[in-house]
């Protein structure tokens, strides 16, 4: 039973991660390789305030969340206005210095020995109903104006501005918005296992967060969460090792560009999702 | 943020294309500016008419000068028509126009204010409105989001009234959606709403483009070539369209067009520009029988 609540904890911080990359890679159409940093910032950043100020959970994920936008920020000011291959090379650039200074700050850290005492706060229900809420809240935005406007940006830049989109603030706005999913995923993290070390967070996580939300289907919130869910859950279920891991995940990557590049739900969402918009619809 | 141009209460045939509006004491200082290009004698053609003006615009790619020192006006509630061979600098003129491309040299003023030099949604924002030559909608949203995407720009609930579905965005939204309803109306596309712009033909994804720019409500519609790839048929139907929509909206159009049928039936002033640089302008009877604009056209297939 322990066994199963703990894939079941773990598989809801992956889904609120891989919320976070949907609004980033998926709505705004930007590719983060340094997204994993961005976790580490909302875990130590929690973590460290558990341990040494002895802080309450809940003001602990608000820092940490804060922390994650703040690095997200001063990332995305040089970043977001590059051409969007540069993107995906200079936030993995970003990344792994974040990781680096990780390593370099033992003092207050931990190094590469990793922060270790965490106070064990998140929950099995705990980690449910943040997922569950992050998903509402990325569902919200998607269905919002600022969804659309990151749509319209990841289509063509210049009709988006000739529509009055301001393409600099919509993508900075879809990157905070995303990185703060992040930093909650991470502040989740480091409650539940009690313990970070920076090597968790290098760029292969990022790398498989994005493919996860490609195997879904890149434009489908519904199949982000479903992907996640999938492939956060197997791989425990089968104790593989981090190795099959990325054997697994090659392989899928091979699949979906090859029988269904659009990923497996395409533009699909559940009905639900989106019945109030519709209501809206047919009152006028 | 937008200033207080629209309220998202008001019907769509808004504030902003009030009789006057162009008028402001803004627009004064453009007055006796444009001695290249005397004006033409037309009805409505004084200075406090003119709601969009540019003066010596240039603008070059590498050793190519696409655009030399042009300098035209439109006046509120006419249509004017920017015509040329091809590879002219009629796109350039309009992505001047619109902020897509900044001007080497030269001024835009639009009701008053200076806009050549501020960002492009800026520009739109401040009443330029556009469609492209090759039609641009968003492949990744419907015919109604494509629309609603204009009207969006002029909301001004925060992103936690959206994150969080706050009041403010159930007002803003549901007023957007009966607007998006009457500018889907306008074009004859409420059935395709939720059809994939990909999913309609050509000539329904230009009226998608039409209703886009629509909803924006521009001062001034820039349209880029918007008949062609029209049958005649469609070309007709298209003007009809084009005109029932003005008389609705007040519209005031600068229109590129090749199409001759288009040009004579809907614009109250040419202008015409063949390497970069104006040759003639004038009345649609003027332009036909300008020498200058007969010898430019001379071997072009759109003669
Ligand atoms: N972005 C650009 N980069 C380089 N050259 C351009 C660009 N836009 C237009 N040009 C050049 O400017 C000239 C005018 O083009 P354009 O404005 O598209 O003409 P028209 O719309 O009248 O057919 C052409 O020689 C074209 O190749
Ligand atoms: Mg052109």
């Amino acid at each position: 039973m322990g066994y199963y609540l703990s894939v079941l904890t773990f598989t809801s911080i992956t889904v609120v991660a891989i919320t976070s990359i949907y609004v980033i890679t998926g709505l705004a159409g930007l590719f983060s390789l340094g997204q994993a940093a961005f976790m580490a910032v909302g875990a130590y950043t929690s973590g460290i305030l558990i341990t040494r100020l002895s802080m309450p959970f809940l003001p602990a994920v608000v820092f940490g969340i804060a922390a994650g936008m703040l690095a997200a920020f001063l990332v995305g000011i040089p970043t977001l206005k590059l051409r969007r291959d540069y993107i995906a090379l200079v936030t993995f650039g970003f990344g792994e210095a974040i990781i680096a200074i990780l390593n370099n700050t033992a003092n207050v850290t931990g190094g590469a020995m990793g922060l270790v005492g965490i106070t064990p706060y998140t929950t099995t229900p705990v980690a449910v109903g943040i997922a569950v809420l992050a998903v509402v809240l990325a569902r919200n935005f998607k269905y919002s104006r600022f969804g659309r406007q990151c749509i319209a940006v990841k289509n063509d830049e210049v009709a988006a501005a000739s529509m009055g989109v301001n393409v600099a603030g919509i993508k900075m706005m879809a990157f905070l918005f995303g990185s703060a999913l992040t930093a909650l995923a991470g502040t989740l993290y480091a409650s539940y296992t009690t313990y970070v070390e920076p090597g968790l967070f290098v760029w292969t996580l990022s790398a498989e967060w994005i493919i996860i939300v490609f195997f879904g289907g890149v434009n489908s919130l519904t199949g982000a969460v479903v992907a996640a869910v999938l492939l956060g859950t197997l791989p425990e279920i089968l104790r593989a090792t981090a190795e099959w891991r990325i054997a697994i995940y090659s392989v899928l990557v091979l699949l979906i560009i090859n029988f269904r590049p659009s990923g497996i739900f395409g533009e699909y969402e559940l009905p639900l999702w989106r019945s109030i918009a519709r209501r809206f619809r047919r009152a006028g | 943020m937008q200033g207080e141009r629209n309220a998202a209460s008001t019907p769509p045939v808004g504030d902003a294309l009030a009789p006057g509006a162009g008028v402001g004491p803004g627009s004064g200082p453009s007055v006796g500016l444009g001695p290249s290009v005397g004006l033409g004698p037309g009805p409505g053609s004084g200075p406090e008419g003119v709601v969009l003006r540019a003066e010596g615009l240039d603008k070059h790619f590498g050793g190519v000068y696409a655009v030399r020192n042009l300098t035209m006006q439109v006046e509120q509630g006419h249509t004017v028509s920017l015509i040329g061979p091809n590879g002219a600098g009629k796109t350039t003129v309009f992505n001047l126009l619109s902020g897509v491309n900044p001007p080497d040299a030269g001024r835009i003023v639009l009701a008053g204010e200076e806009i050549s030099g501020m960002p492009q949604h800026q520009i739109a924002r401040a009443g330029i409105g556009r469609t492209f030559q090759n039609i641009r909608l968003f492949p990744g949203l419907d015919v109604a989001e494509n629309v609603m995407l204009s009207l969006d720009a002029r909301n001004r609930y925060h992103w936690y009234d959206g994150l969080l579905r706050l009041p403010a965005f159930h007002r803003e939204d549901r007023a957007s959606r009966d607007q998006l309803q009457e500018y889907l109306a306008a074009v004859a596309l409420e059935k395709y709403a939720h059809s994939k712009p990909a999913e309609l033909s050509y000539g329904y994804q230009r009226r998608v483009e039409l209703a886009r720019a629509l909803a924006a409500r521009p001062r001034v519609l820039l349209l880029d070539e918007p008949a062609a790839g029209l049958n005649p048929g469609e070309v007709e139907e298209f003007i009809e369209l084009l005109e029932r929509l003005k008389g609705d909206y007040n519209l005031t159009i600068l229109i590129i067009e090749h199409r001759m049928q288009v040009v004579m039936r809907m614009s109250s002033h040419v202008y015409v520009m063949n390497f970069g640089a104006l040759i003639a302008e004038g009345t649609p009877e003027q332009i036909q029988n300008d020498p200058a604009v007969v010898s430019a056209y001379i071997g072009d297939a759109h003669a």
